[in-house]
């Protein structure tokens, strides 16, 4: 066996670190030829997403290297880097990758033989730990599917269509965005204009809210015909147009090829009780990994998880908590990526069944829905109960276990599309708001199955229309006079953040209202 | 036919003579393009930047319609836009093109043949992967302001001031001293020739005081800059002198009368200067300003002194005055900050700051000068002529400890410096030096001269001054201990008074000044030239150019053909009349754009800006403003934001063709 030869990846701002490798040209100074080294013009260019990239395609070690403070040629794009680097590296420890692979160095123009000499230094760093893992593993979209449109069409009987349109004028998005319409979506697949349609990036509209089907007269699937669709396009290199430079979607194909042993529970501190043994488990989702990613909005993702476990631990449960769950995989499976899906579901489900687990709470009713319908239908059975913090609070309250402190506050209610419509979940919530003394719920006008989406689904195609949805949507919240608005999704709370975060001179109407998730005023609530 | 999106690739593999092809098989290399996708020709050739080369690619761009073009050769930094000009010429767009480097990237820098033909074999199938997505980009072009900026004017400033002035260009020369002159005003003679400074540097300087095309600002300083290439926006501090500009008629009468002494900054401390002053007789602009921290009118708070606003005739004197900003748009721009003087008190043993008579090759300038605060006279603390003197080389440089550069013109005036002991004073000189560098024209010859004069030289480094005396000989007297490595022999030389010559070193407000520029420092601590041999007097920063020794320490000629190398690659600038705005820059994907400004808020040259269109707030791009750094797409949370040329296929392309070990 020949020797391991680590492959080194180098990002270099044009102005200083690509200056210094030619420098280290220049006077001849050798080091490994084991670095490839992109040019870009400044360490600001460099997003977590092309961090996350090389990670995925195998490259041992990466570097991010540009000016040293005050010399950026952009004045500060070397900090901005910085900036980003710092959430990039608590994201990869978190994924359990040794942070000696990705790595951040300000090298100046002149300083050929410091380049020479990180890079020797990284080789030589990096021969001790091994290879990456993802060099070997099977690349997402590689494999190609079973499915074809013809059994697509069959499946979710998009056959039976009788292109009414009642879909399309129900549908949000077309709403917003009248160049999508989920009946010519299938009409044109169903006219075998397959290649075209799975090429079309407004398929990655669809937030898959379930609108549509609830009304359709010959019962046609949509939402699960799009996600069949969407598999198609993915293995043909299409998905839309991912938010956030699709560095989710690449952590949660990383997270799905990964044999480390993830760092996922360092926010967990002694106040909180949990327990190796019991059998419910508290599937807390990847609310740590929003954390950092989201940290400039101040979303406080984990909140929701410490909440929850005081909810629980008042209650007298001290859950399981699984250092290495890992995503249920909802993004995945809906932006089509069905390989890296089934790879976090074989994971999960057999880390749970390991663990002997009867009942698995939830605070993000994507994980519930996967487990609960997708799980099963993809061969992944749980065989266990599964429940939404917000049922499982119902109960206590219905079965009189629970008490609440008063608090004086008018809110509204955001049902989640896939706790409402996809679970049926809109009875829960709103009992245990009622439960607390002096909150006053408001609803607003679009409600339980008619309520209006988030906007966003599986951050793709988060674009102008899905924005002004959610710009809509605060001011419905807003129009009832409520102080705060409550939801049960971390996602939720996340995109209404993000709508609000309004940076530039021009703003917008004022969408300003308290988002907060309802474990948290529970929590509040309760008396400890 | 061909087909509309039909990518037709040319793969050129330099050899760069044996620099490539004796590390990277470049015959494989060129085999191996050529299997590649869309690649429809593959060559290599042994100086592709040559006119032949050239040419070579421009045919196949016409002949073969080619319409993408790929070079491995030198670093992009050196050749991307020979080749990108190239493209042009034979009608394709200049960013059509990729450059890959195989040389200072790997041919230079790996010996194993296969290992560097296997980097080279990645480093070109990522670019021919990476040009698929390149996109014709429109050029456009800005117009320049015709009139530059000067800052600094020493001698390097005044010349390039001179010189853009003289073509018929109006130029700002800015220098925060209240005269120009620099530091070669207060020189007494210059190596070799030993004229003396001041009678070739006034008349330079009072042709800057009278040019018309020339506004100086001087006792001012630059404050902020912002815009770019052919459009700079400068705001200039011009500081209170508290004395009227255009009243005072320089007579100098209130400097007389003003009864508050400070050291003199020209006399390099060595005399006195009153509170009110002119630096200097041959002053430009010959106005008095007002040391405002030794003003006792001031610092009473107008309770005291206020001496001169009486004895000025003119009404000159007024302490109303405030700072004033001063904005100015500008073309291009020349740093002409010059040098400080290491200083060598930090250099414990060598007694500088603790016995009188270890004085500063500076210092001694002054003594000698006629009009100096000793009338030329070359004397000791106390007043007595000096008998024997060591004058100590490489004083902070040539050192690790402190700077680790020769200086370069200091064996040169300690050279002058032991002429002036020997010719005016008679008294025995001693050289103390590590090696004599004596490399300009007629400097050898004035080595030579010099030695023969009587001059002692001996080499070795000076491990210390002492007045402690081991001999009857040495007492009352500075005791210079070292070593004479030529007879490997321990000295101690007695004498009356040591010269130190110390390092030239970058400006205090050097990084401060390169902030401001947008420019780069070298590890020394100097600007960074964009190429150490093909452009020392242009920075990094486009239409920011560099003169004089603020780039590297330098004698007068070489400063004196800096400044001009400098004006006149200002004045190309100029006169071209227009520059190619960067064509890589920001662009809003608008049904992607929330109108969050995120990148309003991120961008640090006010590029983005959200506005209000058809009832929905999207950002714009300023095209003339933004740099393409890439900063706001990073930052944008919906991937409405990208740049061009380097977008998420593009980059992402690139990562997964290198990132990926083919196993
Ligand atoms: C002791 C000694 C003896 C020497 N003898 C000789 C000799 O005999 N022959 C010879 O050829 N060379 C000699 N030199 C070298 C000579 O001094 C330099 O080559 C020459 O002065 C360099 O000129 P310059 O314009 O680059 O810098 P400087 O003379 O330093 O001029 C820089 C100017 O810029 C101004 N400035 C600085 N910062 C700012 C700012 N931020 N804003 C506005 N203005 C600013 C300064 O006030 C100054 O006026 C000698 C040097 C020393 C130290
Ligand atoms: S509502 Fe149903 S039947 Fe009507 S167009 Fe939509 S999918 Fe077809
Ligand atoms: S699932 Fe929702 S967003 Fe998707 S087509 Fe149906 S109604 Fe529209
Ligand atoms: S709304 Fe959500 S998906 Fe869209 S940009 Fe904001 S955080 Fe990202
Ligand atoms: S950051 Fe992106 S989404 Fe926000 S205003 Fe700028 S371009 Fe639009
Ligand atoms: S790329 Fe973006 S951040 Fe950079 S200058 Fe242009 S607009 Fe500003």
């Amino acid at each position: 066996m020949t020797e391991f030869e680590p492959r080194i990846i180098v990002f270099a701002c044009n102005w200083c670190t690509y200056a210094a490798a030619d420098t280290a040209g220049t006077s001849r100074i050798q080091y490994p030829p084991n670095v490839r080294i992109i040019r870009v013009m400044c360490s600001g260019m460099v997003a977590p997403e092309h961090i996350s990239l090389a990670l995925e395609s195998g490259a041992d070690g990466i570097l991010v290297a540009g000016c040293h403070p005050g010399d950026c040629h952009y004045i500060s794009g070397n900090l901005k880097a910085e900036e980003k680097f710092h959430m990039v590296s608590k994201v990869v420890s978190m994924l359990g990758i040794e942070g000696g692979r990705v790595r951040l160095k300000w090298i100046a123009a002149s300083e050929g033989p410091i380049f020479a000499q990180t890079i020797k230094d990284m080789v030589d760093e990096i021969r001790k730990l091994g290879p990456s893992p993802f060099r070997t593993s099977q690349k997402a979209g590689r494999e190609k599917t079973a499915l074809t449109l013809e059994d697509i069409l069959q499946d979710t009987k998009a056959y039976y269509c009788l292109e009414c349109s009642k879909c399309t004028s129900i549908c949000p998005v077309t709403k917003y965005d009248p160049s999508y319409s989920p009946r010519t979506v299938i009409e044109n697949a169903a006219l075998r204009l397959g290649d075209e349609s799975t090429r079309d990036k407004k398929l990655f509209s669809c937030l898959g809210c379930y609108a549509c089907s609830l009304r359709c007269p010959s019962d046609v699937d949509y939402p699960d015909f799009m996600r069949k669709l969407r598999s198609l396009a993915f293995v043909s290199g299409e998905c839309g147009c991912p938010a956030h430079g699709g560095f989710l979607h690449s952590v949660t194909r990383l997270m799905a090829r990964s044999p480390y042993k993830q760092k996922r529970l360092d926010w967990l501190t002694k106040e909180y009780q949990t327990s190796d043994h019991s059998d419910i488990l508290y599937f807390v989702g990847c609310i740590p990994y929003f954390e950092p990613i989201f940290g400039y909005l101040d979303t406080k993702a984990l909140d929701i998880t410490r909440a929850n476990l005081k909810i629980l631990n008042h209650m007298g449960v001290q859950p399981m908590l699984l250092p290495d769950e890992k995503c249920c995989g909802h993004d995945a499976l809906w932006t089509g990526d069905v390989e890296t899906f089934q790879r976090l579901a074989e994971h999960n489900t057999k880390l749970i069944k390991e663990a002997g687990i009867k009942k698995i709470i939830f605070t993000c009713p994507e994980g519930h829905r996967t487990f609960k319908i997708d799980y099963p239908e993809h061969g992944f059975e749980l065989g266990c109960e599964l429940q939404h913090i917000s049922e499982f609070v119902a109960e206590k309250i219905e079965k009189k276990e629970l008490k609440f402190k008063e608090i004086k506050r008018k809110v509204t209610y955001q049902d989640p599309c896939r706790l409402g419509r996809h679970l049926g979940i809109y009875d829960s919530p709103r009992k245990v708001l009622e439960a607390i003394p002096g909150i006053e719920l408001i609803e607003m006008e679009k409600n339980r199955e008619y309520s209006l989406c988030c906007g966003t689904s599986a951050f793709t195609n988060c674009d102008i229309y899905s924005h002004e949805m959610r710009v809509d949507r605060l001011l419905e919240a807003k129009a009832t006079g409520a102080e705060i608005l409550v939801t049960t999704c971390p996602k939720c709370q996340i995109h209404f953040k993000c709508a609000m975060n309004n940076k530039g001179k021009e703003k917008g109407p004022d969408i300003n209202i308290e988002v907060m998730d309802l474990a948290s005023l529970v929590a509040s609530a309760i008396d400890s | 036919m061909l087909m509309e999106n039909e990518k037709r690739i040319g793969v050129y593999i330099c050899h760069c003579g044996l620099n490539i092809a004796g590390t990277v098989d470049v015959e494989e290399l060129t085999k191996y393009a050529a299997t590649l996708p869309n690649v429809v020709i593959s060559r290599d050739y042994r100086y592709i930047c040559s006119d032949p080369g050239q040419e070579l690619i421009k045919n196949d761009i016409k002949e073969l319609k080619l319409n993408r073009v790929v070079v491995a050769s030198c670093s992009p930094r050196m050749h991307e836009h020979t080749f990108r000009k190239a493209c042009r010429a034979a009608g394709l767009n200049p960013y059509l093109y990729e450059h890959v480097n195989i040389r200072e990237h790997c041919s230079w820098v790996h010996a194993d043949k296969k290992q560097a033909t296997e980097k080279a074999k990645d480093l070109v199938r990522a670019a021919v992967q990476r040009v698929y997505y390149h996109q014709p980009l429109e050029i456009k072009e800005i117009p320049v302001i015709p009139e530059a900026l000067v800052v600094g004017g020493g001698i390097a400033g005044i010349e390039a001031a001179l010189k853009i002035a003289n073509s018929g260009r109006k130029v700002y020369l800015v220098e925060k001293e209240p005269s120009i002159g620099g530091h070669m005003i207060q020189l007494d003679t210059t190596f070799p020739t030993l004229d003396c400074s001041e009678c070739i540097m006034t008349p330079k300087m009072s042709e800057v005081g009278h040019h018309p095309n020339i506004e100086l600002l001087a006792y001012s300083e630059v404050e902020e800059v912002s815009g770019s290439v052919g459009n700079f926006k400068v705001k200039v501090r011009k500081k209170a002198r508290f004395v009227d500009e255009d009243k005072c008629i320089g007579c100098g009468v209130c400097e007389q009368k003003c009864p508050w002494k400070v050291p003199s900054e020209f006399e390099a401390g060595l005399g006195q200067r009153k509170a009110i002053y002119i630096p200097f007789a041959q002053a430009i602009p010959n106005i008095a300003t007002v040391d405002k921290d030794h003003c006792v009118y001031i610092q009473s708070g107008g309770k005291k002194c206020g001496a001169c606003i009486k004895i000025c005739e003119a009404g000159a004197v007024d302490f109303n005055q405030i700072d004033q900003i001063v904005e100015l748009q500008v073309g291009a721009i020349i740093l002409a900050t010059g040098y400080d003087i290491f200083d060598p008190s930090q250099i414990l043993q060598y007694g500088y700051g603790k016995y009188d008579n270890v004085i500063t090759a500076l210092e001694f300038e002054r003594m000698t000068c006629a009009a100096g605060p000793t009338s030329g006279k070359i004397q000791l603390k106390d007043g007595r002529i000096p008998q024997s003197v060591a004058i100590i080389h490489c004083v902070g440089s040539r050192d690790r400890n402190y700077r680790e550069y020769c200086s370069k013109i200091c064996c040169m005036y300690a050279l002058k410096h032991g002429h002036h002991l020997r010719d005016r004073i008679d008294a025995d000189v001693y050289q103390m030096y590590i090696d004599m560098r004596c490399t300009g024209d007629a400097y050898e010859e004035f080595y030579k001269r010099v030695s023969e004069e009587g001059v002692v030289f001996i080499k070795g480094k000076v491990a210390e001054v002492t007045d402690r005396a081991n001999t009857e000989e040495e007492k009352g007297r500075l005791v210079v201990v070292a070593e004479d490595t030529l007879l490997a022999k321990l000295v101690r030389i007695p004498v009356d008074m040591v010269i130190l010559c110390p390092a030239m070193i970058p400006r205090a407000d050097a990084t401060e000044i390169a902030r401001k520029f947008s420019i780069t420092q070298k590890a020394s601590g100097f600007f960074l030239e964009r190429h150490a041999k093909l452009e020392p007097q242009v920075s990094a920063m486009d239409g920011v150019f560099l003169a004089g020794c603020c780039q590297f320490p330098k004698d007068i000629p070489d400063s004196v053909s800096h400044g001009r190398a400098a004006a006149a690659a200002a004045l190309e600038l100029i006169d071209r009349g227009s520059v190619a705005a960067e064509a890589a820059i920001a662009c809003v994907d608008e049904t992607l754009c929330h109108g969050c400004g995120i990148c309003e808020e991120i961008c640090e040259f006010q590029a983005p800006k959200v506005i209000v269109k058809d009832g929905k707030r999207v950002s714009t791009v300023n095209e003339a403003l933004c740099k393409g750094c890439g900063a706001c797409a990073v930052a944008c949370p919906s991937g409405a934001m990208s740049i061009k040329h380097f977008t998420r296929d593009e980059i992402s392309t690139m990562i997964k063709a290198l990132a990926t070990v083919e196993k």
